[in-house]
């Protein structure tokens, strides 16, 4: 129905322009900037921190470290929507998923090639990433968020 | 083959992405991380004044976790049937567009199937079943002793 006036409003003639996919393309954004932020924030800051120190953020002699304690300044421009992403991420990335299959599975044939791959490849970073978050280093990360 | 199956199919997508998210939800503890109506504060967390160790269904979030409970016993029964249905109707002819969601829909109706044959499925259930027993009946006669 929503077509047929689309369609409508173009003069008789014009041929209408192709869909540009913007949803798609605007879930692809989500995810990659979703993924990037959780590494960059959280998971890269605890690694140089933390795991390459030998230490993780609960030490005897400094007790828990929360983020807030480690970093400050510019740094938190990053560290605050990567300790969100933390918290909310997992269930937002089932919701991610559920999007991206329904937009696959239904115009999938129409998208170009390059659209289709970014699709399945930022679905499947999303994957790995809610994988990622319910695995033991995941669950590390979270605890040192709500510590 | 039918607009009808690929609806359907969809339907138990979501349905079952959703119960993963109330899964995540109840695990991980929602916004409010880990300071609110998360399992792991049910048991461990000090109860505020006044408040009672039985459950509650007052809140709305206890509702959402009986849905998803609901969802998360009969899904692989409709996975199956509509993986079948899915199975016939793409042998038979059809229009490309429909033959598309419907083998989309198919092929998550059989990962939804084999997910309960991994602990992915068998964990929704136990979950969400015992974490709707506790909405309801809080943590049993033994609760007092909980600490």
């Amino acid at each position: 129905m929503l077509a047929l006036e689309i369609h409508g409003s173009y003069a008789s003639g014009v041929t209408q322009p192709g869909s540009r996919f913007v949803a798609a393309r605007l879930l692809v954004v989500g995810q990659l900037s979703m993924v990037s932020l959780y590494l960059a924030g959280a998971v890269v800051p605890y690694l140089l921190n933390f795991t390459f120190q030998g230490a993780d953020h609960c030490s005897l002699t400094t007790g828990c470290q929360a983020p807030g304690d480690v970093f400050g300044g510019p740094m938190l421009v990053l560290l605050i929507p990567a300790m969100i992403i933390t918290v909310v991420g997992p269930m937002t990335a089932v919701l991610f998923l559920l999007m991206s299959f329904t937009s696959l599975a239904r115009r999938r044939r129409e998208m170009s090639d390059a659209l289709r791959r970014w699709v399945f490849g930022a679905a499947g970073l999303t994957l790995a990433f809610l994988v990622f978050t319910l695995l033991p280093p995941g669950r590390l990360l979270l605890n040192w968020v709500l510590d | 083959m039918t607009n009808g199956l690929w609806r359907t199919q969809l339907a138990l997508v979501w349905a079952y992405g959703l119960t993963a998210f109330f899964f995540l939800f109840g695990l991980l503890g929602g916004p409010h991380g880990g300071n609110s109506n998360s399992v792991y504060d049910m048991v461990y967390a000090p109860l505020p004044e006044g408040q009672s160790v039985r459950g509650s269904l007052a809140q709305p979030f206890a509702w959402f976790t009986m849905l998803a409970m609901a969802v998360a016993w009969l899904a692989p029964l409709f996975a199956a049937l509509l993986a079948w249905r899915g199975r016939r109707a793409l042998k038979g002819e059809g229009e490309q567009a429909l033959r598309d969601r419907i083998r989309a829909g198919t092929v998550a109706a059989f990962v939804i199937v084999v997910s309960y044959l991994t602990p992915v499925g068998w964990t929704l259930v136990y979950g969400l079943t015992r974490w709707t027993m506790m909405n309801i009946w809080g943590e049993g006669p033994d609760a007092a002793q909980l600490d």
